[in-house]
């Protein structure tokens, strides 16, 4: 288990310096520069905009400070939000994500698993075809398709529920960002859990406990849902990094200040520390995510631990 | 000496017997109750039925195989649905504006000149309130017909997806066909590599991709989307492919081929990549509304397709504006994109399920 832990660390450690990497020659590579805005600036200014941040030295040079400062966690400050170093921006806007985030994970679990394994146990009937096709619809549809649609019924016609803004975590404003978040995990953990579960439904050890006198929930509780759920397991990595895209759309669609409408505004912007930071933040996130999701994962199934 | 040689041994040249070596004659047809006549052939003496079986070669079982796979797609409804729902839509998105401008002369750029008409129409309405068959999908804010507008941005939509799969599969399946051919060492560095780049969030990097280079014209953006999706969405393609070639690669075939002297590029491409093509449609079948997905939430950010394309993308991204006023505009490119994407899905899972049963999901 330890050599496996720190094989995937030592995976891990290049991945994120690959993205920074990719990340920083796009910036550099693309036209134009975060200061050449509406209106062409004299020589001599941009002679002193050049120096002051750097840019008249060798790329090696910008790009090895660049990543020294990085490794060390020291983003920098924001070029457009004069004053505001990057960490604090991530800090102010983190919770924001995280909080829609989770709760939609979590909404999508509960709910997914649930879905899955009533559409398992009553395999081809009117429930499995129903709640399947409804997971299809979910995967389907676009969540920027959905939230607006949710807007409308929730907001506009019944005026129950705010269609944009963010007053912190128990309030209403939370409802339509998550439920719009976790639609289509909820569909494709519902379709995982199914899969796994009819899987293991079928196998030997289920035989064994019916044939022991378990009660049928006590088979399924007990002993089918741990193998059944190992897919879903191993699809938490992936869900993280859909999670997050989706979280984009989410707070551009509900006006949220979270991560992710920082970065898209960072990317318009051109504002190159605060990009770097956030992308470096979330692959920092999403790596150690998936790392603990395999060490989960070799717990709960003996038979591929490393 | 002879590499155009099929992959597929040779048929063979004497007609067969009509009687076994044995000596025995062919077995009577037998009639069954409906009056069919079934013939049982000499060939199922036992024993020489294996080797006979063998010496038809991989032809006959592979026509069976395809034939079965479709007739096995027919028996799902789901995917009969996907398969008619796509081709209807790709059908009405390639003919339909054509077909609008032929009946109606509404192009999906043209702006009334009446002033009455100059507004968001509701669908099936006409400018004074009265129903219309004009506008079955009601028109956008500056008039203009909104059918016609989301038939040709369901032709980028679609462009966009099926582009962009064909590059991720160009990539991908050469990639995992040369890593999976070569083994050992290269192979260990190709698939670490594809390791390390699973990991990256490519998203992120796509959208950077695109808000630093955005902003030339239209076509390049459209062109910038296909490559910036079609090289991040190689890499299960690529390890599907290395999986199957890595089963394939120890067969008699490979080594008849390798034994008389064809080129390694050659055995690759030639003799192992066709016999991938199942799993590979399979997947680039479930690849194409991912990637409609993502070329959809890339323009809902505005990073995507620009004006004056539109795609289903940034019609629906158009519409959210509207919301609350004119909610048809939403609706209609939003339902036909998930209607598309749902049909796709089911399609996808269905040739998954004929072409492959062992992946079966039950």
């Amino acid at each position: 288990m330890l050599r496996f832990i720190i094989r995937r660390l030592i995976i891990t450690i290049p991945t994120i310096l690959v993205v920074i990497t990719i990340t920083w020659g796009l910036i550099r590579l693309a036209p134009g520069n975060f200061y050449t805005g509406d209106k062409a600036l004299p020589e001599a200014i941009e002679q002193n905009i050049r120096e002051k941040y750097g840019l008249d030295e060798p790329w090696h040079e910008q790009y090895l400070r660049t990543m020294s400062h990085i490794l060390r966690l020291d983003f920098g400050t924001s070029l457009k939000y004069e004053g505001k170093s990057v960490n604090e921006i991530i800090a102010r806007s983190l919770p924001v994500s995280a909080t829609v985030g989770i709760l939609a994970y979590l909404l999508a679990l509960i709910v997914g698993i649930t879905v899955g394994s009533i559409a398992a146990l009553k395999q081809n009937s009117k429930w499995d075809y129903a709640s399947m096709t409804l997971a299809m619809l979910g995967i389907s549809i676009p969540n920027f398709v959905l939230g607006p649609i949710l807007v409308l019924f929730f907001s506009l016609t019944l005026y129950w529920l705010p269609p944009s803004r963010w007053d912190g975590f128990p309030s209403k404003s939370v409802i339509l960002p998550v439920i719009t978040l976790s639609a289509a995990y909820m569909a494709y953990i519902a379709r995982l859990t199914r899969a796994g579960m009819l899987e293991v439904l079928r196998s030997d050890y289920i035989r064994t406990a019916r044939s022991k006198g378990l009660s049928e929930t006590q088979v399924v509780i007990r002993h089918a849902l741990r193998g059944g759920l190992l897919p879903v397991v191993s699809y938490t990595g992936p869900a993280l990094a859909f999670l997050l895209t989706g979280t984009v759309v989410v707070e551009r669609l509900f006006v949220l200040p979270g991560l992710g409408n920082n970065f898209i505004q960072a990317s318009l912007n051109r504002d190159e520390p605060l990009i770097l930071g956030i992308v470096a933040f979330i692959s920092m996130t999403l790596l150690s995510m998936n790392l603990l999701v395999d060490i989960a994962y070799g717990f709960l199934d003996p038979r591929i631990r490393h | 000496m002879n590499d155009e040689r099929p992959p597929t041994p040779r048929q063979p040249e004497k007609p067969e017997p009509a009687f076994t070596p044995l000596g025995t004659p062919p077995a009577p047809p037998i009639r069954t109750r409906q009056g069919d006549i079934i013939h049982i052939g000499p060939e199922l003496a036992v024993g020489e039925a294996d080797v006979r079986a063998a010496e038809r070669g991989e032809f006959v079982t592979s026509a069976s195989l395809s034939r079965d796979a479709w007739r096995r797609l027919l028996k799902n409804r789901l995917a009969v649905f996907g398969l008619i729902m796509v081709a209807t839509i790709t059908l009405a998105s390639v003919t339909g504006p054509f077909l609008i401008k032929e009946l109606t002369g509404l192009t999906p750029d043209y702006i009334p000149t009446d002033i009455a008409a100059l507004k968001s129409l509701p669908p099936f309405t006409a400018p004074d309130g009265s129903f219309s068959w004009l506008h079955p999908m009601g028109t956008d804010n500056q008039g203009r017909d909104l059918l016609a507008r989301v038939l040709q941005g369901g032709q980028i939509s679609l462009m966009v997806g099926i582009i962009a799969t064909i590059m991720s599969l160009i990539i991908g399946v050469s990639y995992g066909a040369v890593a999976g051919y070569l083994g050992g060492r290269p192979d260990s560095v190709m698939m670490r590599l594809v390791d390390v780049l699973y990991s990256v969030p490519y998203i992120i990097i796509v959208i950077v991709l695109l808000s630093m280079f955005r902003g030339q014209t239209p076509r390049g953006q459209l062109i910038l989307l296909f490559v910036a999706l079609g090289s991040v969405s190689w890499l299960t393609m690529a390890r599907i492919v290395r999986g199957q070639v890595l089963s394939l690669k120890n067969q008699e075939f490979v080594l008849a081929a390798r034994a008389t002297g064809v080129s390694t590029p050659r055995i690759i491409f030639r003799h192992l990549v066709p016999n991938t093509i199942g799993p590979v449609i399979v997947y680039a079948t479930l690849t194409i509304p991912t990637i409609m997905l993502t070329e959809a939430f890339l323009s809902f950010l505005g990073f995507g397709v620009q004006p004056p394309i539109a795609s289903w993308g940034s019609l629906t991204t158009d519409g959210i504006q509207n919301i609350a006023i004119f909610p048809w505009q939403l609706l209609c490119p939003g339902v036909t994109m998930g209607l598309t994407l749902f049909s796709l899905n089911f399609l996808g899972d269905g040739l998954r399920d004929a072409l492959d049963p062992q992946m079966r999901k039950f």
